[in-house]
């Protein structure tokens, strides 16, 4: 008895079931005009994303981060894989995070091992700002090319990794600071500088 | 003319492995190439500090600009995340500009006479910074000059490695209204180097070769 009235219920749940998909389906085109783009855009976007959940394997970015070596005064070049999407800004924190984390090769970061990163915020107008915590001024007692190599590791990996970047402006604990370490000028944006990258 | 020891107070600056501080090799520079230049030459020399007293950057640049100084000198120690980073060097400002303010500047430079009409009068702050960007760019050549004899004399004198002359965005440097650069002298997170800072010796060689650089520059300015 209960098993034949679950039986009619759920025929009759799947019957209306079946006209929702269909009545959204007729919403859909009638607000994309029929023409599907919109709804195949969709279902574009939506294939990656299942494939992931399948795969159990997010996708992943290679990222250039800028380190020192012990035995010269340039930043060397070192890549490593970090998480990708969904935006420029998330990414561009994860490669923070990593070239504060260190070098895998040897090399030294620029950055005390401390520092956090607040929040990176990529403008439109190319402009990327990036927060620190206050470990960045607090943690090293900087000299001149101890700060220039810490202001550079940060600005050329932002810059050479996300083409959106043209400059980039650095905070500490959400504020303007006039220098990480008494050297180095922060109130002006920095364009990155390759010419202290070993070649 | 006016010397500025680096750092100074709480602001310690660069820290060497046997407990040596950059604000106090500065200091003790700066006290002697302030002798040297006052017996040698006829004008005065202003420090921007000359105890162990906490000087904001503002604050440095006021000084020299209020004084009207024809030449600042800021004297400092370098510090490098490497042990092994050693040498000499000598700063001058680059003017950190971006790619728009770089072609601004370089339209005005050309088209002076246009310079009230093409400005926006109402952005004030704009046009502060452009005319003080312009006052820079016109002492950056004399800086250059005097950077690269200072730092011939440093390689004579010194025995250190020559790092050469290199442009830099400064903030003592930005704020200063006359040709001005800062001597990294030596490395203090360079355990050898730090105790050649720390001695009287090495640092009346560093003002005597910041002294004769200065000297070429006054006889030769161009």
């Amino acid at each position: 008895m209960t098993e034949k009235k679950q039986g009619g219920v759920s025929r009759q749940a799947l019957i209306l079931g079946g006209l929702a998909v269909v009545l959204l389906v007729l919403v859909i085109l009638f607000f994309t005009g029929g023409i599907g783009e919109k709804v195949k855009r969709f279902v574009d976007a939506a294939v990656p994303k299942a494939s992931d959940a399948a795969g159990g394997q997010a996708a992943a970015k290679t990222v250039t981060l800028f380190f020192l070596s012990d035995d010269d005064d340039f930043l060397h070049k070192e890549t490593r894989e970090i998480a990708a999407g969904p935006t420029d800004a998330e990414e561009a924190e994860r490669a923070l995070v990593e070239l504060i984390k260190g070098s895998e090769k040897g090399f030294v970061s620029p950055l005390p091992p401390q520092t956090k990163v607040r929040q990176v915020f990529i403008g439109k107008d190319g402009l990327a700002t990036v927060d620190f915590s206050r470990d960045i001024t607090e943690k090293i007692s900087y000299g001149s090319s101890s700060e220039l190599a810490a202001v550079y590791a940060v600005v050329d990996t932002l810059a050479f990794n996300f083409k959106p970047v043209k400059k980039v402006v650095l905070l500490v604990e959400g504020a303007e600071k006039e220098t990480l370490g008494g050297h180095v000028d922060l109130s002006r944006p920095f364009l990155p500088d390759y010419s202290l990258v070993a070649r | 003319m006016v010397i500025d020891p680096g750092h100074g107070g709480m602001e310690t600056g660069a820290k060497g492995k046997f407990g040596n501080l950059e604000k106090d090799i500065t200091l003790a520079i700066s006290l002697k190439l302030k002798a040297i230049v006052e017996r040698n030459m006829g004008f005065e020399v202003v420090l921007t500090r000359d105890k162990d007293v906490d000087v904001s950057i503002e604050n440095r640049s006021a000084i020299a600009n209020n004084r009207k100084a024809g030449l600042f000198i800021s004297i400092h120690a370098n510090g490098a995340v490497q042990k092994k980073a050693a040498g000499s060097e000598t700063f001058f400002l680059s003017l950190n500009a971006t790619d728009e303010e770089t072609r601004r500047l370089a339209y005005l430079e050309n088209n002076s006479s246009e310079l009230q009409s093409r400005l926006d009068p109402s952005s004030d702050d704009d046009l502060m910074m452009i005319l003080w960007d312009m006052a820079q760019t016109a002492y950056i050549k004399q800086s250059s000059r005097l950077a690269e004899l200072v730092q011939e004399e440093l390689d004579a004198m010194l025995g250190t490695r020559n790092r050469g002359i290199k442009q830099a965005p400064f903030k003592i440097l930005t704020g200063v209204a006359c040709p001005a650069i800062l001597v990294e002298a030596a490395f203090i997170s360079n355990p050898a180097e730090e105790q050649k800072l720390a001695s009287a010796d090495f640092q009346a060689k560093i003002a005597e070769a910041i002294y004769r650089g200065l000297a070429r520059y006054l006889r030769v300015p161009e």
